[in-house]
């Protein structure tokens, strides 16, 4: 049986459009206009034990929207959610039991009491035994180095450590899954890689499926195998990580700026060139062209001030997905 | 039950960690007490009672009502702490970490309150010490009133949590109580004998106050301590501040589960 079944899952937001300015604002007293804005179309997956799948789309896309249904905070709209059998909003409780959550903006910790505390109290509130709880406080000293601040009042962490603190206060209770949502926004790229590898240890030890959301590809690159896609409220790509890194991977932009005008800008080995005054981006691909060997071939020609090299980004990924539906095996 | 006991205890040990604030609790308090005092003696205007009503009740009755106004809830008048708190995680999205917990959300928040209260507890009963002491008050006419007292306090306190949770639900839905909870916190200052005993009311308003449920928050527990109310009236009373509780327990699991059904998040 699948850990996670979701079924034609809708999700919609009733928001009430306010009018602009002074008289709009008075407006909107007497009269409002609804709009319905459908943050989850029509979405589904399943996701097996032990798999870790990164659920990825660009802000506002409906990956927290689906992870808070997920979880049974949220009811949908429409569509079924099954977590281990169980229905996770009517059921919340028992789902609650075996699953863990981080959400990478927020903490379940207590703000002014040290992080020991908070941890204490989960163990009586997820009904932890002494010994399961001597041993992972244990094992998160020894891998996520807790004990460092583990007397420090949380308000007071590093957004690193407290990320850290979140991380073991959502693994306490050994949970059948963990989900993540942007685990790592706002870190440092030590403070990520540490992040990033718990994780994948915690997969490969105790089989813990893993739902990561972000934005940040890197992190689903290190971490998962298979990859969700999410624009607008709908899975545009479900498959292997491996396809798009296969497509995209080999892909980068040279943004340069230059010291005048560059006219007939053109470079034999770019895939594309958009110039915008004095800047332009260069695409090309890595298996075709050495970026040392583009950028020797630019600066021959042309008087450049400045340069950059850019990873191809989601939106681009999504972008292209869309115009070309090259990937069509993969659509869902 | 064990974690909801340690909910509690974590909320007092939060509270302890703004041990300045509590200080400046301690002093309004204090100042309350001294101004509620010269009120009630001015318009005594050195009369010994007004309207069959001993001066010295009518302290005991005032004081007692600053102090337990500390201890249900912050101090004073604001009684809608939940109401506020809800709104707040409410508009951040916050929320959603008090949800994951898996508890009964009501008894959550029972617990949270419950921690402070005992904080309160903690500093308030010291002063009403020392206030009786200073101001010569009366004690409870006997054991028994003392326990009914205690009793009705227990009730009144179960009262302002449920009135507290039910106004705070109304976040789920406009994401905003600062009216309602403004307007909730005025109702019950008002109508609860918190400030003006209802026996200064006019007969028909004392009647109908006697049988909504905020009388029992001061004006049934504070009555009962100064003798006012006794015998088969003091059961009456307590009577009805059960069948409130017990109605408005009921009200609030049936809100609460249409409540959850409508949460929006949308921040993060």
């Amino acid at each position: 049986m699948a850990e996670i079944e979701v079924k034609d899952l809708c999700k919609e937001f009733t928001t009430y459009v306010r009018g602009h300015g002074l008289a709009g604002s008075v407006g909107s007293l007497l009269s409002r206009n609804r709009t319905v804005r459908k943050a989850v179309n029509h979405v589904g997956f399943i996701v097996e034990k032990g798999e870790m799948v990164g659920y990825v789309g660009p802000n506002g896309a409906g990956k927290s929207t689906t992870i808070k249904m997920l979880t049974g905070i949220l009811y949908p709209t429409s569509g079924t959610v099954r977590v281990c059998g169980l229905c996770p909003s009517k059921d919340r409780k028992h789902n609650l039991m075996h699953i863990g959550t981080v959400f990478g903006q927020r903490t379940q910790l207590w703000w002014d009491l040290p992080l020991i505390e908070s941890l204490e109290l989960l163990r009586y509130i997820y009904k932890v035994s002494t010994k399961s709880y001597k041993e992972n406080i244990e094992r998160f000293c020894d891998i996520l180095d807790i004990d460092e601040f583990m007397q420090t009042p949380v308000r007071q962490l590093s957004l690193g450590q407290r990320m850290r603190g979140d991380l073991a206060a959502a693994l306490l209770h050994d949970p059948d899954i963990l989900y993540l949502d942007e685990p790592t926004i706002g870190l440092d790229v030590v403070a990520k890689e540490r992040i990033r590898l718990f994780i994948a240890e915690l997969n490969r030890e105790r089989k813990t499926t893993v739902v990561l959301t972000t934005h940040d590809l890197t992190d689903i690159g290190t971490l998962c195998r298979r990859i969700i896609i999410i624009d607008t409220g709908r899975i545009i790509y479900d498959g292997p990580v491996e396809e798009i890194r296969k497509r995209f991977g080999s892909e980068s932009s040279l943004l340069v700026v230059f010291k005048e005008e560059p006219r007939g800008l053109s470079l034999q080995d770019a895939e594309e060139i958009v110039v915008d005054g004095l800047q332009a981006r260069i695409r090309f691909d890595r298996r075709r062209i050495a970026a040392s060997d583009l950028i020797g071939a630019l600066l021959k020609e042309y008087p450049v001030s400045d340069l950059t090299i850019e990873d191809t980004s989601l939106e681009r990924i999504i972008r292209e997905i869309y115009l070309e539906g090259k990937l069509d095996a993969g659509l869902s | 039950m064990r974690a909801y006991l340690e909910i509690a205890k974590k909320s007092f040990q939060e509270m302890l960690s703004s041990r300045g604030e509590a200080l400046i609790r301690l002093l309004a308090m204090l100042l309350s007490l001294y101004l509620l005092r010269s009120f009630w003696k001015g318009l005594y205007a050195g009369s010994d009672e007004v309207q069959g009503m001993k001066f010295t009740s009518m302290l005991t009755y005032a004081t007692l009502s600053v102090i337990t106004g500390g201890i249900l809830n912050i101090f004073g008048l604001l009684q809608v702490y939940i109401a506020y708190w809800m709104a707040r995680k409410m508009r951040s999205g916050e929320i959603v970490m008090d949800l994951l917990k898996p508890t009964d959300f009501e008894l959550y928040l029972f617990s949270h309150s419950t921690g402070r209260l005992a904080f309160n507890l903690m500093f308030s009963v010291p002063v009403a010490i020392l206030a009786f002491i200073v101001f010569r008050l009366e004690p409870p006419p006997g054991p028994a009133a003392a326990f009914l007292f205690m009793g009705s306090l227990a009730i009144g306190y179960l009262l302002v949590f449920l009135i507290d949770f039910l106004v705070s639900l109304i976040a789920f839905w406009t994401t905003q109580t600062r009216g309602v909870g403004g307007f909730t916190r005025l109702i019950i200052a008002l109508l609860s004998g918190s400030f003006i005993p209802l026996w200064f009311f006019p007969a028909w308003a004392r009647d109908a106050l006697s049988w909504l449920p905020f009388s029992s928050i001061y004006h049934a527990p504070l009555s009962i301590f100064i003798g006012k109310l006794k015998g088969a009236e003091a059961m009456k009373t307590i009577a009805v501040q059960v069948a409130w509780a017990l109605v408005l327990f009921a009200l609030s699991r049936v809100l609460w589960s249409r409540a959850r059904r409508h949460l929006m998040i949308h921040a993060g």
